[in-house]
């Protein structure tokens, strides 16, 4: 099937593959495993490395499935394939795994893996794993199959093993750069409030140890209206920073000319849904325009949690509901819009996830009845004050009990 | 000098502040050294939390907003005027009253923009004397930010001072009783309002306005209190501002069976109260003149850092100038640094260290 030319030649581009891998480049795993599915024209690849964080665990550095459709999820039997020989330290090569009790979800009879365990000297630092059909191939064709994939597997082992090296020495470098992230994505929340006669504002992010997803902006528009758009993207970490950046220029640009809020947001997803879709991140986004000339609030909502408005005539609060898809859910979406008249003393409290899942020691989250009740019991101070009184509360409910997500909110209150 | 829970009290530590007793007689002087048989005392008294000196903040001044004398002879006066009428007496030297009124109108009227930013440190049982010295008190703040005069403020203040005198008719075994009382023992207690009402009418010279404060100070604003659910304006102003009062002193104090509230958790129920129980013109002045913060109090602020407030600014409730003395690892600054939090906006509070 393979003969001994095109072998040569797979190893040399797996082996010039690897030596990029030693610039911490860990794409290059995934150009291997879709090199190998391509050329050897097998179901699926995956490469994976040990992690020793609390034990021995198992990362997945690349998998790749070639594009027929499965009745069964591979990821989860290639996941379940590499714990084996994590567990047991051999490789394993399993025809009819449905067979196999360790792969009840396998309903197929003709899929085998083989799965190689990468080893430096004695210590296992990869698992290398290949799914195929074994009707395709005779038996001696799998034979040699095998060989091949040990081949491929030692190469891997040196690669790896230079990968691990370089991207400890990187881990430093990187914990930095992540401190940097984080502290140009907290650059990105407004600073200077702007000034709007009648209303008092105040924001607030209390950023988790992590570099978050959390997203505020205030801004006034050209007619002088006051622009609140506030968001979450989904995940943590550079991406997600980069992401927040992202959002918050698309957002800027769509508001600019007094653009009614669901427009801005259908254009918001426009621009951003592209490169969103195809990286499988979401982004939820809020945005409120507020009109101080006759009180009024119109807002658009993809994805995010709704705003609540406290009223001060009844002293209720209530949720300004409003459904949507998040950014980079679905192509050309067109979003709704919806709106308030506000009155005086009228407070709109506009919040991240972060706040009301906010957890105590006894694992009990904040919740947003709590929210809405303090919002009440604090109606009287103006937009910053409440904003220092809410944090308190919160900082009295979670006590030392560690956050592991931003938590963002910004309160518009209506003062005359 | 920052304030600490008893259950955190070590022997060894200084008392910052004096304590007194319902009688106005010192319990424990400022200066004393605690022993654990001192502890054990302030536990049994019910006493929440003290004024400890604690070197690693340094001196901090606590301003009153009456003085000590005035304070301890208010509560000298009301204690005489109240245990004369429960020996069967009805009635009392009503010029003593308007002097020791007058005193504390005086002082606070000295102040501008006055906030109470000292914790009342008291006995659980003295909820009857010092109780009502301190609701008299917080009345004329209120009556003061409300804009009255003097001779109204000395009605007020005169109500405010002697609403529970019905209490002192009330058997003593109940009043002090810890489980909740029976309907009948209930019916009874509420009958204080109207004895009160009924001792201080009597009184020549004793304003018909200030007596009616004993007669209505349980009425709630939307017509569920008692003795006549009167709803609103149907309730006189005074007792407005004295139920906004005598609330707001019972949950910042302990009471048998209840933990006390800090400040800014009892001011959070006065305001969800505001025009259910409350009214809401009184709460909105009375929440002006409280600091959320007392002085003294530890604060955790959001660089990790630990911090005791020093001084308060009605205009500010929320961003009062601290003292920071302990850094994020947890270790001593020496010497502390200090931060109006007014003029740092990187900075603000995260929570209440409770636990001192």
């Amino acid at each position: 099937m393979f003969n001994e030319f095109r072998q040569t030649q797979l190893l040399y581009r797996v082996c010039s593959l690897l030596i990029k891998a030693q610039q911490d480049n860990d794409e290059v795993f995934n150009q291997i495993v879709a090199l190998l599915c391509q050329e050897l024209r097998v179901t699926g690849s995956s490469i994976w490395i040990a992690t020793h964080q609390g034990g021995i665990g198992q990362q997945r550095l690349a998998f790749f499935q070639a594009g027929e459709k499965l009745s069964y999820s591979l990821p989860n039997l290639d996941y379940q394939a590499a714990a084996l020989v994590f567990e047991q330290g051999n490789g394993l090569v399993l025809h009819n795994i449905h067979n196999d009790e360790n792969f009840h979800e396998a309903k197929r009879n003709d899929l085998w893996v083989t799965a190689y365990p990468l080893k430096n000297k004695s210590e296992l630092i990869g698992v290398f794993c290949i799914w195929d059909n074994c009707n395709k191939r005779t038996h001696q064709e799998r034979e040699n199959f095998v060989s091949l994939v040990q081949k491929v597997g030692s190469e891997l082992t040196n690669g790896l093993y230079n990968y691990k090296q370089y991207s400890q020495a990187n881990h430093k470098r990187i914990v930095k750069e992540l401190e940097t992230a984080r502290r140009i994505q907290f650059d990105l929340m407004p600073k200077e409030l702007p000034v709007l006669q009648g209303i008092s504002l105040g924001v607030r992010t209390i950023p988790a140890n992590e570099v978050g997803g959390d997203y505020l902006d205030i801004f006034l528009t050209n007619s002088k209206h006051l622009g609140i758009a506030i968001g979450d993207v989904m995940g943590k970490g550079i991406p997600a920073a980069l992401w927040m950046a992202m959002t918050k220029v698309a957002m800027r640009t769509a508001a600019k000319d007094d653009t009614q809020p669901h427009i801005a947001v259908s254009q918001v997803n426009s621009v951003l849904f592209p490169d969103l879709s195809r990286q499988g991140i979401f982004v939820t986004l809020l945005y409120a325009l507020y009109d101080p000339y006759n009180k009024t609030l119109l807002f658009s909502n993809a994805g995010h949690l709704p705003p609540l408005l406290f009223r001060s005539k009844t002293q209720k609060v209530e949720p300004l509901q409003l459904k949507g898809a998040y950014i980079g859910g679905v192509e050309n979406k067109i979003y709704q819009i919806s709106g308030v008249r506000l009155q005086k003393g009228d407070i709109v409290l506009f919040y991240t996830d972060g706040l009301i899942e906010a957890l105590n020691s006894a694992q009990k989250q904040l919740g947003v009845e709590k929210v809405a009740e303090l919002l009440n019991s604090n109606a009287l101070y103006d937009a910053s004050q409440i904003i220092d009184r809410l944090i308190v509360d919160l900082g009295q409910f979670t006590g030392d009990y560690h956050q592991t997500d931003d938590i963002t909110l910004a309160v518009l209150k209506v003062e005359e | 000098m920052r304030i600490i829970s008893v259950e955190n009290l070590e022997e060894g530590m200084e008392i910052g502040r004096t304590i007194h007793g319902e009688n106005g007689t010192t319990l424990l002087a400022a200066g004393v050294e605690l022993t654990s048989r001192f502890i054990n005392r302030l536990k049994e008294l019910g006493i929440a939390s003290v004024y400890i000196r604690d070197d690693a903040v340094g001196e901090i001044e606590i301003d009153d907003v009456v003085s000590e004398r005035t304070r301890l002879e208010a509560l000298k006066v009301t204690k005489e005027v109240m245990s004369n009428i429960n020996l069967n007496s009805s009635s009392f030297d009503i010029q003593m009253v308007n002097d020791v009124v007058d005193n504390i109108i005086n002082e606070l009227l000295a102040n501008r923009d006055i906030v109470v930013n000292v914790l009342d440190i008291r006995a659980i049982n003295d909820f009857t004397y010092g109780h009502s010295v301190s609701v008299a008190i917080l009345s004329i703040i209120t009556g003061i930010a409300m804009g009255y005069d003097h001779t109204k403020l000395s009605k007020l203040a005169a109500g405010a001072l002697l609403h529970d005198i019905g209490k002192s008719k009330f058997p003593e075994h109940l009043l002090n009783k810890v489980d909740p009382l029976n309907e009948e023992e209930e019916q009874l207690f509420q009958g204080h309002t109207i004895a009160g009402f009924e001792i201080l009418k009597n009184i020549r010279e004793f304003s018909l306005a200030a007596a009616h404060v004993a007669l209505q100070h349980h009425e709630r604003y939307d017509g569920t209190g008692y003795p006549r659910q009167l709803k609103g304006e149907g309730i006189s102003e005074f007792a407005r501002i004295v139920t906004v009062a005598d609330i707001y002193d019972k949950m910042t104090t302990s009471i048998v069976g209840r933990p006390r509230c800090m400040p800014f958790q009892a001011l959070e129920i006065i305001m969800a109260n505001r025009g259910i129980f409350l009214d809401p013109e009184v709460v909105e002045h009375f929440m002006n003149i409280i600091a959320l913060f007392p002085v003294g109090t530890t604060v955790l602020l959001n660089t990790g850092e630990k911090a005791v407030v020093i001084q308060t600014s009605r205009k500010h409730p929320t961003r009062p100038e601290v003292r920071v003395f302990i850094d994020r690892d947890g270790k001593l600054i020496t010497p502390p640094y200090e931060i109006n939090l007014v003029y740092s906006s990187n900075y603000f509070i995260t929570r209440v260290i409770e636990e001192g």
